[in-house]
């Protein structure tokens, strides 16, 4: 059937159902009203003030008083009272004959019973097979993040998360169970049940969360199919619930500040630096003793201020139910215009008659972005930080007339010119909708169709203005550049689920496809000479410059489309035992028409041994469970057409016939690969959770292996095939396996009044490589030293490559070769000659020994070896949560251990090139003294253990850069106060909460520089891992909030 | 209950039901697709083009030229001091190593120039269907051009590697693995290539000049004759060797084809009757000289690799490499003391190659210089300055290449991009061709007559009155053609695979370098070049030459 077949059958059905709806007598019997007292006590027998008792199916209801009464009119015996508070399980009462109706509320108990989202459906987490990690909005919104990705850290084992810098609004990268590709690690994001781009995360207002689940395994996410292959995040929004509308309003305010600065040279220590540099005979003619020094790190880098304000309304009765929201969210950046602002609105909805269920989520975000986009933190050359760091010491920003001041000496530019000068907009909106009917036409069967719709503006306005700082750093004519994008996707899914049981057993039967397509354009233009700058008019008609060549106008586009057919059975056997199978069957234009389809399959067995008798009277286990999965996801596909071939007009393709113009040739851009296909990740997964003491200890221990059969890379062909200077075909041929363990546990109970919690995670992953299409994969770069990592078959991603050091050469290793005075205490070879020639045959005292390693003599690439993996031994969290009274603690620490990191900011603030400042432990380098016209200029130094200033010791990618990354960090901490209920209920709020916290407030780690967390975007992707440029610094923050509810 | 099984299947079909293969038939967006491209003429005319740009690919022409004269016994390495440049020093010692980027820089071009032949071959003819404003005569030659690029590949290919894969068409993912072919049918492939492309292309002089460096009719000829040469060559004085099996003696038949050239009246020899030209060098530059300081409009050339400054970087720029290599590395500067041209100076002309010369053959001072010769190079700046030779181990130069300082240094072009043209086929290689084929085939007549003009002409670039070289009479022999062939065609990339195909290498090339160093000659292995280490890895079909 053809889409637009489909879609008419869909529209069909859609007027048949309201006919139904319009037709369905909504009768209400009218009923003798009576009225019922009673009262609500807490597990420990106290009053419990503030539950709300609701007349199921009205919006009727009360709170119950400071005594834990209550008094409430009811329409007649069939009426049924729900009992709702927060953390207790919900509960309802038939009134009956009852005048008095006393309850004692449950604790929520954690997990077991608690519905979580699977693919396409829900299941009891109890029944699980696969693995599945929740984390609830509640513990969420305790977060002071402005998206929902940044959030994630933590929370879940084996989900890794590493913002891409410490930029307001910047991404990050998500690891799920390791590196499964080097094309990217990016899970699926699927949002209220439709997939959305990863941006999609850090546009979601965190209060609007309900829950979150991370499909880990295979077996959970094979049935996403070719898209599940690096895990797959689910997402669902709050609902409204029934009852009298109430009003939620939270907010926090914070302030934010670099985590740490670098201890940097003073103007004197710069200065003597400069003496060592030069070659003129006179010393430099300004005495640095007259000189201040300036700290630029406390020139550019500020205090920020945070905001946020989220408002929602939710309320409905039996039928009807919806959720309205709006959020806003400013967040300053450390640096100068780096601010990022975020404004949201929702709307959920759910109206139900009988069979059948209309849903509805409409979100719109409005994002701004000010200045600086991350790309220009990510690279050594245009990274602001770098530049304030190697900033001289004796200027200030600005002289007398608020001019830029410039190095008189030479060296890099005064940052604040670019941060002064810097003058885009970056504005994005984004509308996504979700419109969806569920039909329940017998018990046991439901249908969900759901079509869903996303829009998305992007617009870009960067105005660069005339501006001379100096000869080199300046701008003789204006520009404007402006960027217009539209992306638009839409989203088909038809669901039939059908559950049944037949004695003991119980069977969920679950079917559907889905048909997705995606597309967008963009335009964009620069024009010049604007004569007026004033914002209003900074449009293109403003410039007074018609030339055809200064102007410039670009745009593209792209498409994708796909569809997939999918199918689950879950079966349990007595509630013990169970199976669950996934097949997803998926079409994409990704690939040529030979690989268009894919098929899925994954299946996982259960076995709740808890239930089994033998085990029962063990009396150790409240609950238990043993899992194993396997399933084969795919993949890394990517829009546009890898499969066939572009045809390129590069300047290496034109040709002279006549020695005077040359022509242009065309050609494919490289050699096709019309075989191409999506990369195949087979996962098995191990899983045990057991818990303990009345399900007040929970555990789950986890073991995966997972195997990436068929990425995607380059290979090197033989030259017939065409590809002398050549891109290369790319070839589905690398393998890469991802071996774990997780271990998650949790233990919360209660002691009197103090409720306490803890919860821990840990993780283990290790990363092999086991087969590319090419030899290895060199790569990464920081300044000038590069390449830096290595992949090859048989270590992991990313290993850092380069010599070994065996500390520094002193005058002890001095000796006299041919008359003179070398390094003679090191290796070297005879020539033929006869001649001694030494490994470092230019080395001083004072210059690092590189190790030969091969032992032959030299020192030659030979004698690089592996130093080292930036991927982490484990990673761990552990959370605490304290209530007392109306008090509440909470705290989250989260570490890495084992991981290295390049230092990449040593490397350019020890030897960058030019007069740059330098890092004060520089000032103790080896150094020799120098006289100039009697005067030292340079003092003697031999007595440390830092190398002299030269080339050959900073240039050359070794352990003299690498660095311990471990660290563990405090990510949270808050501390609340809620007021007591009777005082809530005098000044008629439900909940007000308020309380102060922080944000990375301590960090534990012997890295030397700003952060130990570095993202994967510094230099290369996920060959190139772990190599700190010195981006945009982490920052801690601290905050007060409110929570209030009426 | 029974009501609702309907309802069932009807939801199950609703669910289930999907979409159309055709749903994912969609086209590239914004990009030109191969698919799609190949539509108008204008699109034939840039796949074309295409093929001729590899010749201009970084340092293509050097490794060409220079690498394979440094293995003859023509030229040494050359550099500061012994192996300054080991791989050049490699093969000068004929002992490359399989790894050298020359090798996979000579073969890996050649074949990127087969593979745009091929794109180009398969798609050019649809295109005249398609387009209703292509010029079907312009298709039909673009095709012609396309094949004789084929052919001119696998021509080097074949004197430089022997048996290589043949790939007559755009391989697909499966068929990159090709063992090598026999050198038979790579002839016969080459040969019909040629014969189709002689059939469409125009001759040089009908090509208006901004064609001028086309493939013409001319340069498939000749072509054809150095490979009839080739073929005839092996045939004779190989007899019973497996590699040139099916190969059979066609002097005839190249003596035909370059007798094509001869008489089609295109042709001359700058110089023949004592003209003299006027260039950046000279107001009164000789014929021979002034062949290799021109480009495309001397009436020498037949094909030449098209070299132009133009600007552009690294790796785009679209000038000759050999240039920078070859030209003299030292001069004397006003006070005489020596200085650095900027230019490399390897590849040095040995004292064996300058006593070859007949005494008083103009030939010898218009392309190599000596401690003593009193040549002089012009280099930034444009003033000429006395060559110095403290650098070059030696005591020589070549000087064929210079070019002038106004169009490459002055402008700090990349090392490149000088704009001479490299003569891959020139008219008094076809003189010479026709002259041994005539020899060969028993033509005395012709073989005086053809060997005679190149000599006349080398003798008319003296000064007036020069009797030196002389005209030959009597019967020609080989050892004349040898000779000739050296002496005309020096630095040139000719000498080597001759030796190679009189089966003389052994002969000539089992000789010591200027350092001592014995040179030794084995065949069958020095008889062609080893195949690249890299193209061996990536092909397990692909065998290596025994003893590489």
């Amino acid at each position: 059937m053809s889409m637009k077949k489909l879609l008419t059958v869909f529209r069909r059905g859609a007027c048949i159902l309201f006919l139904i709806l319009f037709f369905v007598p909504g009768a209400l019997l009218q009923a003798q009203e009576k009225v019922v007292s009673g009262s609500v006590l807490d597990p420990s027998g106290n009053p419990l003030p503030g539950v709300q008792v609701v007349v199921k199916g009205t919006n009727k209801g009360v709170v119950t008083d400071a005594a834990g009464n209550f008094r409430i009119s009811v329409p007649g015996a069939d009426a049924v009272l729900q009992f709702k508070f927060l953390g207790y399980q919900e509960q309802e009462v038939q009134v009956g004959e009852q005048a008095q109706v006393n309850i004692t509320m449950k604790e929520k108990v954690e997990e077991l019973d608690q519905v979580v989202v699977v693919g396409y459906g829900v299941q009891k987490r109890s029944d699980v097979t696969g693995s599945v990690a929740s984390v609830s909005g509640d513990k969420l919104t305790k977060l002071p993040v402005a998206g929902i990705d940044q959030a994630l850290q933590g929370m879940a084992a084996g989900v890794n998360i590493i913002p891409t810098s410490g930029r307001p609004g910047s991404g990050v990268d998500i690891q799920i169970r390791g590196i499964t590709s080097i094309n990217g690690t990016n899970p699926l994001v699927i949002i209220d049940g439709v997939s959305r781009d990863i941006n999609a995360l850090s546009r979601l207002n965190p209060d609007d969360i309900a829950s979150i689940e991370v499909l880990k395994d295979a077996s959970s996410a094979a049935i996403y199919g070719a898209s599940g292959g690096n895990g797959v995040i689910l997402i669902t929004t709050k609902k409204g619930q029934s009852g009298e509308i109430k009003t939620s309003f939270n907010s926090y305010m914070g302030s934010e500040e670099v985590i740490k600065k670098l201890d940097m040279m003073n103007s004197q220590q710069w200065l003597e630096l400069l003496e060592e540099m030069s070659t003129s005979t006179a010393p430099i003619t300004t005495r640095p003793d007259t000189f201040k020094t300036y700290d630029w790190q406390d020139i550019v880098f500020k205090k920020a201020y945070t905001r946020n304000y989220d408002l929602s309304f939710n309320g409905g009765n039996e039928r009807s139910s919806f959720l309205l929201s709006a959020s806003y969210n400013k967040q300053e950046g450390i640096i100068k215009k780096t601010d990022n602002q975020r404004f949201t609105m929702r709307l959920n909805s759910d109206h139900s008659l009988r069979y059948f269920k209309i849903s509805e989520n409409i979100s719109y975000t409005n994002n701004i972005r000010k200045g600086f986009e991350d790309w220009e933190y990510l690279g050594y050359y245009q990274n602001i930080v770098a530049k304030t760091l190697q900033m001289v010491p004796y200027l200030p920003p600005y002289d007398a007339n608020g001019k830029w001041l410039i190095n008189q000496y030479g060296g890099g530019p005064n940052p604040m010119v670019e941060l002064d000068m810097k003058n885009r907009t970056t504005k994005n909106d984004n509308i996504d909708g979700n419109f969806a009917i569920t039909i329940e036409p017998v018990k046991g069967l439901s249908y969900v169709s759901r079509f869903s719709v996303g829009a998305g503006i992007g617009d870009i306005k960067d105005f660069r203005d005339i501006y001379y700082a100096s000869a080199t750093d300046n701008r003789q004519q204006n520009e404007l550049f402006q960027s217009l994008s539209r992306s638009y996707s839409w989203n088909f899914q038809n669901i039939v689920t059908y559950q049944l049981t037949l004695d003991m057993h119980n069977i969920t039967l679950m079917g559907g496809s889905e048909a997705f397509r995606y597309w967008g354009y963009d335009l964009n233009g620069t024009r010049v000479d604007f004569s007026n700058t004033i914002p209003e008019l900074l449009y293109m008609s403003m410039s007074e410059n018609d030339t055809l060549d200064k102007q410039a106008i670009e745009g593209s586009g792209y498409e994708g489309r796909g569809y997939r057919y999918f199918g689950r059975l879950n079966y349990d056997f007595k509630g013990k035992y169970l199976l669950t199978v996934n097949v997803s069957r998926d079409y994409a234009t990704n690939f040529g028409p030979a690989n268009r389809a894919g098929t899925f399959p994954s299946f996982s067995l259960g076995w709740k041994f808890s239930e089994e008798e033998f085990i029962k009277n063990l009396n150790i286990f409240s609950f238990g469970k043993i899992r194993v999965g396997y399933g084969e996801t795919g993949a890394n596909a990517r829009s546009g057409f890898p499969y066939a071939t572009n045809i390129i007009f590069p300047a290496r393709l034109k040709y002279s016939f006549d020695n005077q113009v040359s022509l242009i040739g065309a050609g494919p851009e490289q050699v096709a690969n019309p075989g191409i296909k999506w990369e195949t990740v087979k996962m098995t997964n191990v899983g045990l959770d057991v818990n303990f003491f009345d399900n007040k200890l929970s555990l789950t221990i986890e073991y995966f292996n997972k195997e990436n059969k068929d990425m995607l890379m380059y290979q090197q062909v033989p030259f017939v095939a065409g590809t002398f200077a050549q891109s290369n075909p790319e070839v589905n041929i690398g393998s890469i396996r991802n071996r774990g363990f997780e271990v998650t546990a949790g233990y919360k109970s209660l002691v009197g009044d103090l409720k306490y919690g803890v919860d821990i995670n840990f993780s283990v992953v290790r990363n092999k490589i086991l087969a590319l299409a090419t030899d290895s994969i060199l790569a990464g770069a920081a300044h000038n030293v590069s390449p830096i990592t290595l992949t090859r078959i048989g270590g992991s991603v990313s290993d850092y490559y380069g010599y070994k050091t065996n500390g520094m050469f002193t005058e002890q290793d001095l000796g006299y070769s041919k008359g003179k005075l070398v390094i003679t205490n090191q290796p070297f070879t005879i020539n033929s000659k006869g001649d001694t020639i030494y490994a470092q045959p230019d080395a001083r005292p004072g210059d690092v020994r590189y190790v030969d390693l091969n032992g032959d003599g030299k020192i030659t690439e030979k004698d690089k070896t592996i130093l080292g993996s930036p991927l982490p031994k484990f990673t761990y969290s552990f959370s605490i949560n304290l209530e007392y009274k109306g008090f509440d603690l909470s705290m989250m620490f989260y570490g890495s251990y084992g991981n290295k990191l390049f230092n990449g900011t040593k490397q350019y603030l020890y030897y960058s090139q030019g007069n740059g400042n330098r890092l004060a432990v520089f000032a103790n380098r080896y150094k020799d003294e120098k006289i100039k016209q009697d005067m030292v200029v340079v003092k003697e130094n031999h007595n440390t253990n830092i190398p002299r200033f030269a080339a050959s010791n900073y240039t050359r990618p070794s352990d003299f850069f690498i660095e311990d990354g471990s660290y563990l960090r405090l990510r949270n901490i808050q501390l609340g106060y809620s007021l007591p209920a009777n005082v809530c209920k005098s000044i008629g709020v439900d909940r007000l909460r308020i309380y102060v916290g922080g944000k990375n407030l301590l960090t534990f780690t012997k890295y030397q520089a700003f952060n130990p967390e570095v993202s994967s975007g510094s230099g290369g992707g996920l060959t190139a891992l772990g190599i700190d440029y010195g981006t945009y610094p982490a920052t801690k923050m601290y905050l007060v909030g409110l929570n209030l509810q009426f | 209950m029974k009501k609702y099984h309907s309802i069932i299947i009807v939801f199950l079909l609703t669910a289930l039901a999907g979409c159309k293969e055709d749903f994912l038939d969609i086209r590239p967006i914004a990009a030109i697709n191969s698919e799609t491209f190949y539509t108008t003429q204008k699109a034939g005319e840039q796949a074309v083009t295409a093929i001729y740009s590899q010749l201009n690919n970084v340092a293509f022409d050097k490794d060409l030229i220079m690498a394979v004269d440094v293995v003859s016994d023509d030229a040494e390495a050359g550099g500061e001091y012994v192996n300054e440049v080991p791989s050049y020093e490699n093969f000068n010692r004929m002992v490359p190593l399989t790894t050298q980027g020359e090798l996979e820089n000579v073969y890996g071009t050649l074949f990127a120039i087969v593979y745009f032949s091929n794109v180009a071959i398969e798609k050019l003819p649809a295109i005249k269907q398609i387009d209703k404003n292509a010029d079907p005569k312009v298709i039909d030659r673009l095709l012609g051009e396309a094949k004789f690029m084929r052919a001119l590949a696998y021509s080097y290919l074949t004197k430089y590697f022997g048996g290589v894969p043949l790939v007559d068409h755009v391989l697909s993912a499966d068929e990159y693995y090709l063992p090598k072919a026999e050198l038979k049918d790579l002839y016969a492939f080459m040969e019909q290539d040629l014969k189709d492309a002689i059939m469409v292309l125009p001759e040089r002089s009908a090509y208006g000049p901004e064609n001028i460096g086309r493939a013409s009719k001319g340069a498939a000829r000749a072509l054809m004759a150095r490979n009839l040469l080739f073929e005839s060559s092996y045939a004779r004085y190989y007899p019973g060797d497996d590699r040139f099996k099916g190969m059979t003696e066609r002097w005839d038949e190249a003596l035909k084809y370059a007798e094509d050239v001869i008489n089609s009246g295109e042709y001359t020899l700058p110089g023949i009757n004592g003209e003299r030209y006027s260039t950046w060098r000279s107001p009164s530059t000789n014929g021979y000289r002034y062949v290799f300081t021109s480009n495309g409009d001397n009436t020498e050339g037949i094909f030449e690799i098209q070299d132009i400054v133009d600007g552009l970087g690294w790796a785009q720029a679209r000038g000759n490499a050999i240039t920078q290599y070859i030209s003299a590395r030292r001069y004397l500067d006003e006070n005489g003391n020596p200085q650095n041209t900027d230019y490399w100076g390897l590849d040095l002309p040995t004292w064996s190659l300058i006593n070859e010369f007949e005494p008083g053959d103009p030939r010898l001072r218009s392309g190599i210089a000596w401690d003593g010769s009193g040549d002089s190079i012009e280099i930034k700046g444009g003033k000429r300055y006395p060559i110095s030779y403290d650098k070059s181990v030696t005591g020589t130069y070549c000087t064929k290449y210079e070019c002038s300082a106004a169009e490459f240094k002055d402008i700090n072009g990349p090392w490149h991009s000088a704009p001479i043209n490299i003569k891959l086929i020139r008219y008094a290689e076809v003189l010479l061709i026709a002259a041994e084929a005539a020899m060969m085939n028993g033509q005395n007549d012709k073989a005086l007559n053809y060997i005679n003009m190149v000599r006349k002409r080398a003798r008319m670039c003296g000064p007036a009155g020069n009797t030196v070289p002389a005209d030959l009479t009597g019967t020609v022999t080989l050892e004349n053609i040898i000779h000739e062939r050296r002496v005309e065609l020096y630095q040139e990339g000719h000498r080597y695979y001759d030796l190679v195909r009189w089966n003389k290498a052994k002969q000539y090339l089992n000789h010591l370098t200027h350092d001592g160093y014995q040179v030794i000659y084995e065949s069958p292995k020095h008889d062609f070049l080893p195949l690249p280490q890299k193209e061996i890895n990536a092909n397990p079909n692909l065998k290596q030459y025994p003893g590489w």
